[in-house]
């Protein structure tokens, strides 16, 4: 494959605009993280997969994409879009793509701040381990104790987080920190299918399994004493994070529209380089039905990291005699999106559709959506890292607003697939080896801590020093887990 | 141990003994998959996801393997009881795009009925309106995490690395990328 790739400084790669590309692609990458994506695409693997490069080439050939295909620092191959991909399109010329979101529409992370310190819970994190086990459903097909027939399900599509909390799942305040308010507008729930609907009936309030997890961790390190004073947060203070998305209702509606934007790809002939890139233009009626069927998800997504962050007040509430109002999100901000947003393209603002795939929302001071109490410094951006590794809170900068439409990475990035993980590490002896550590894992599969091994990811601390010394994101504090609930 | 049957014009319907199955279910993670019989399938490395490759004799084994690939990622097919059936559907305008339909369809229909399933089998692929059309049964049980051997859930079967190619000896081999 030829791919020519060429260093604009020492943490910005530029694929220049050749061919069919519209735009350039461009990368956030030091050159210690750029050369195994260089490799990849001289050696590339078995299996035919598109490396990841390639992939950001292919994404700038899609119709109306704006100023770059961009990746962030995580960037690692998905399928169409690379983790970590980045698209702005213009709404009228402009395409949206399945890969360009991905399957668990709206995965994202939620951070809950306990009024507890580190020491606060010394002896009791066993205890505290087993409670949020018991009490958040993890793992393949879990399901939960909340339960919705369809017309319920309507109601929790358009209105998400909101639905939910009227429902008794959480307080009212949590809502004015969720991204979107936890409801997005322009979902029809008639654009979901019945069999979307149906598989998530007793899916909501549950983890999933894969990457998802529930951390109770502790703040570390505090880098930014004005944004950590907005948001609330101090050295040694316990928080509660919470990775997952929509659960198999986004699969669903991935799975669904897979096919229904396959079929448009041929009617509109919209040149793509590969079938894994297939897409509708913004304004036909089949980009109009999955934009919807996405923002149902998104809401699906909110209400299910709602329903956990009340499970795990539950769990406090028991273990640690905790009134629920004393644990207060911090944020709740998603990962996989396509959402329309408005952002200054030349001289002017123009509204576009941005697509996020691995890679999280990052606004940055006085940018309309950021809840009043943080316009100062801009929201949270939540980075989960690994089991053993630390996860960070950054926040939004003018520059990361103004060249790469106010987005950062999700997480550290895999370094090593799955296959490869298993065959490395022994699930048992992960959970041994961080129990030794102080971290404790619960988990209902030993094969998929295996599979998320600390040691399978790129390293956090660099991927996020990345995009801090890019000036695109500011970092605020580093976090560390004691307590991992895994999917 | 592969029983032929008869099937539809240029297609061959393929019937997988047991034993088979038993034989192809310990290869979990990637270990060398490759079964003598002529179903077979194995992983592939991909970074964030897990691409797999289905081998038949037949093009609907090929099909059934692909299954047995996916559905391997999520269980230990062991735990697994075949107490249960429901037949799967799918149609597509080609070889590629029907493969990963079935995959979905087969995903699909185990979350919707709350099932764990260990393979399909009386697969029937026909020519159909320019395209291909599906037919098979799913067999396994009612879902139980505390007796089932829970692995990583696989969300999807995606276009990503997708491809079929019906060559050397008349080997039939599909690949794609799953979603996890």
């Amino acid at each position: 494959m030829d791919i020519k790739v060429r260093k604009v400084s020492d943490l910005v790669w530029e694929i220049p605009r050749t061919g069919d590309m519209l735009v350039p692609g461009r990368i956030y990458a030091d050159a210690d993280t750029m050369e195994p994506l260089i490799r990849e695409i001289s050696h590339p693997k078995s299996g035919g997969f598109t490396p990841a490069l390639m992939q950001v080439a292919n994404v700038a050939t899609l119709p109306g994409i704006q100023k770059a295909s961009f990746a962030m620092a995580d960037i690692h191959p998905g399928y169409g879009f690379a983790i970590g991909g980045v698209a702005a399109f213009d709404i009228d010329t402009g395409v949206v793509s399945v890969a360009g979101v991905g399957f668990d529409i709206n995965c994202g992370v939620r951070v809950m701040k306990t009024p507890l310190s580190k020491q606060d819970i010394a002896g009791r994190e066993e205890e505290l381990a087993n409670q949020l086990f018991r009490d958040v459903p993890s793992g393949v097909g879990s399901t939960g104790d909340i339960s919705f027939g369809e017309r319920d399900i309507d109601r929790l599509l358009t209105d998400g987080a909101r639905f939910i909390i009227k429902k008794g799942y959480g307080l009212r305040e949590d809502l004015e920190y969720t991204e979107e308010g936890g409801r997005i507008a322009g979902a029809d729930p008639a654009d979901v299918s019945q069999r979307a609907k149906q598989r998530q009936f007793k899916q909501t309030g549950t983890l999933g399994s894969g990457n998802h997890y529930l951390e109770v961790q502790y703040v570390e390190e505090v880098f930014d004493d004005e944004a950590a004073k907005a948001y609330g947060i101090h050295e040694g203070q316990l928080l509660i994070a919470i990775h997952c998305g929509s659960r198999a209702l986004g699969h669903q509606i991935g799975t669904d529209y897979l096919k229904t934007l396959e079929a448009a790809s041929r009617k509109y002939g919209i040149p793509i380089r590969d079938r894994e890139l297939v897409c509708a233009p913004i304004k036909s009626p089949e980009g109009q039905k999955y934009i919807s069927a996405v923002n149902c998800g998104i809401n699906c997504a909110f209400a299910n990291r709602q329903a956990i962050g009340h499970l795990a007040r539950g769990s406090f509430a028991r273990v640690m005699g905790l009134a629920p109002e004393s644990i207060q999100v911090l944020y709740d901000v998603g990962h996989n999106t396509c959402k329309i947003e408005t952002h200054i393209v030349g001289n002017a603002e123009k509204k576009l559709l941005v697509h996020r795939k691995g890679s999280t929302r990052a606004f940055g001071p006085g940018v309309k959506g950021v809840p009043e109490a943080y316009s100062s410094v801009g929201h949270p951006l939540l980075v989960g890292g690994t089991m053993g590794t630390a996860s960070y809170i950054l926040r939004g900068t003018e520059k990361g607003m103004e060249e790469c439409w106010g987005s950062t990475v999700h997480g550290a990035g895999r370094a090593m697939s799955r296959i490869q993980a298993k065959k490395t590490w022994n699930g048992g002896e992960i959970i041994r080896e961080l129990g030794e550590r102080g971290i404790i894992i619960r988990s209902a599969s030993r094969s998929g801590v295996a599979e998320e091994a600390p040691g399978a990811y790129k390293d956090i601390d660099r991927i996020v020093g990345i995009m801090h010394d890019a000036g695109l994101n500011s970092k605020v504090a580093r976090t560390r887990p004691l307590i991992c609930v895994k999917g | 141990m592969v029983k032929r049957l008869g099937g539809p014009k240029g297609f061959t319907t393929t019937k997988i003994a047991g034993k088979v199955r038993n034989k192809t279910l310990r290869d979990l993670t990637g270990r060398a998959a490759v079964i003598e019989s002529g179903m077979a399938y194995t992983y592939t490395e991909h970074i964030s996801d897990i691409g797999i490759e289905a081998r038949g004799e037949t093009l609907e084994a090929a099909f059934e393997a692909g299954a047995e690939a996916t559905l391997n990622i999520m269980f230990d097919l062991e735990t697994i009881e075949e107490r249960e059936q429901i037949p799967i559907i799918a149609e597509a305008g080609d070889i590629e795009l029907l493969f990963v339909e079935v995959l979905n369809e087969v995903l699909s229909l185990q979350g919707l009925n709350n099932l764990a399933l260990r393979r399909l089998g009386k697969s029937e692929i026909k020519k159909k309106d320019g395209g291909f059309a599906f037919s098979g049964v799913a067999h396994g049980e009612r879902f139980d995490p505390a007796r089932h051997g829970v692995r990583t859930e696989v969300k999807g079967a995606t276009y990503s690395g997708l491809s079929y190619n019906n060559g050397e000896g008349g080997a039939h081999q599909l690949s794609c990328v799953l979603d996890v």
